[in-house]
């Protein structure tokens, strides 16, 4: 029979948080669509919605709630809501299934 | 010192014992009772026990390190690729070609393995497998990481088809008389004064590519020297009649077994500890199943010799060694950890279905 493991992703998700001392410190705010990353980051990930959201780099958005926490694979593309020296908050209009996707998709 | 991150095998169960502050953590292949602190108690309670969704990963993941990390040598968890506290010396296996791993069968050809004892085809994933192990921001593995996965597909194979404890628990069976079990009983015990004799040959392989482990390596193999004679010495103190020739024949899955070991010794050092840790691993209970038998038909002579060796090993902390192996090794390239998973899925097929081979053996000549 084979051999596998059923919890990979999870830890991945759970360890990139934990490391977050690795995370980017020369990140610049930006509210552009279609930011790329230039590493696997972790990610807070937000369903648009009506609040209104100001965070240290002073970028308004709107949203309702933290739907999902996960990492962003190198060359994923998505809109930068915050970031800070550990986390880079990320938004998507329609509800975001965070995978760990190969480099280059587009998905969010 | 630096945490070391763990993550509960996708088997393990937590159940807490009524009026205690006591747990027990359960596989299918182990369980242990563990007691901890007032505040432990709640940590592991909301945990393991409520399955508390509330923690972010961050705190699920340090709550898994303050409950899991001391007890890394129980078979329980992953051990996760936490940088901080792996070596980062250059990786020191040696390479071969990938195509000599191809399939089982390629591989037994080109090592001079016998077929029938591996798998048809191979069955751990190991893509999975270095997803997890992949040190984040390198392309090296952790071979603690490794071990961790190696461990728990050991166990589940080992739950599959490892025949050892209906060995020692179908042998009265087939065993109609006293006579029949002592020279079944000779038969087990022969089988490892191979693997004794054969031991000092293996861990001599092994010594090129030990880098940071030569010291202990050469101190385990000191402390093994001689441990065929408490062998000979529990065969020697069967009563008359004299034992069948059988029982002092060394049955071919033994022998495929050592020669497995050999080829793993020479060629990868994380394979070769973790064989190590599988011919060490702790039987889990007080006394060697071996030892219960032979004093429940009699043979009390060799029970005590035989017991002996068990003894040596416990005091010597023989158990733990593979994994303290692991320790030193340093990260592993994508190809050296994929050909440790190999190496690992050979070494783990041999030692899972030696003891039905065995079983078959006595069969055929009582």
């Amino acid at each position: 029979m084979k051999k596998t493991i059923a919890c990979v992703a999870m830890i991945a998700s759970a360890t990139a948080f934990a490391k977050t001392e690795k995370a980017p410190t020369d990140r610049k705010p930006s509210n552009e669509s279609g930011y790329t990353f230039a590493g696997c980051r972790p990610a807070y990930a937000f369903h648009q919605g009506n609040d209104e959201y100001k965070n240290d780099c002073n970028v308004p958005m709107q949203f309702v709630k933290v739907d999902a926490i996960g990492m962003v694979r190198p060359g994923t593309k998505v809109d930068v809501l915050a970031c800070d020296e550990k986390h880079v908050v990320v938004v998507s209009s329609t509800p975001i299934n965070f995978r760990c996707l190969p480099p280059g998709v587009v998905e969010l | 010192m630096k945490t070391m991150f763990c993550w509960p095998y996708e088997e393990l169960t937590v159940e807490k014992l009524e009026a205690t502050r006591a747990f027990r953590f359960s596989t299918p292949w182990y369980s242990s009772v563990v007691e901890t602190t007032e505040q432990g108690v709640d940590l592991i309670d909301a945990l393991f026990v409520q399955k508390n969704s509330d923690l972010s990963p961050q705190e699920t993941l340090h709550s898994y390190a303050a409950t899991l990390a001391p007890l890394l040598h129980e078979p329980f968890s992953y051990i996760l690729s936490n940088h901080d506290i792996v070596k980062s010396d250059q990786p020191t296996d040696s390479v071969l070609s990938g195509d000599v791993f191809l399939t089982p069968a390629v591989f037994a050809k080109n090592f001079g393995l016998e077929t029938e004892h591996l798998p048809q085809s191979w069955t751990w994933d190991t893509e999975e497998v270095l997803k997890l192990a992949q040190v984040e921001g390198t392309e090296l593995y952790s071979p603690l990481t490794l071990f961790s996965v190696f461990r728990r597909f050991f166990y589940l194979e080992a739950n599959e088809k490892d025949q050892t404890q209906s060995l020692y628990t179908n042998l009265p069976e087939f065993c109609p008389e006293r006579e029949h079990m002592k020279n079944a009983l000779a038969s087990v015990i022969s089988q490892n004064l191979y693997v004794t004799e054969s031991c000092q040959k293996v861990l001599t392989a092994a010594l090129p590519l030990a880098g940071n482990n030569e010291d202990k390596l050469l101190e385990f193999a000191q402390a093994e020297e001689g441990h065929d004679q408490i062998m000979i010495s529990a065969l020697k103190a069967f009563p008359e009649p004299a034992l069948k020739p059988w029982s002092r024949e060394v049955a071919p899955s033994t022998k495929a077994l050592m020669e497995t070991f050999y080829r793993v010794a020479q060629n990868n050092f994380l394979a070769f500890a973790f064989a190590i840790y599988l011919f060490e691993r702790p039987h889990f209970e007080e006394t060697h199943p071996v030892t219960k038998l032979l004093k429940t038909y009699d043979f009390h002579e060799a029970a005590e010799k035989y017991e002996r060796h068990h003894i040596i090993n416990e005091a010597g902390g023989h158990d733990h060694i593979g994994f303290e192996m692991i320790k030193e090794i340093p990260l592993l390239t994508k190809a050296a950890a994929e050909q440790a998973v190999r190496w690992c899925e050979a070494m783990s097929w041999v030692m899972t279905t030696h003891s039905a081979a065995l079983l078959q053996n006595i069969r055929k000549h009582i």
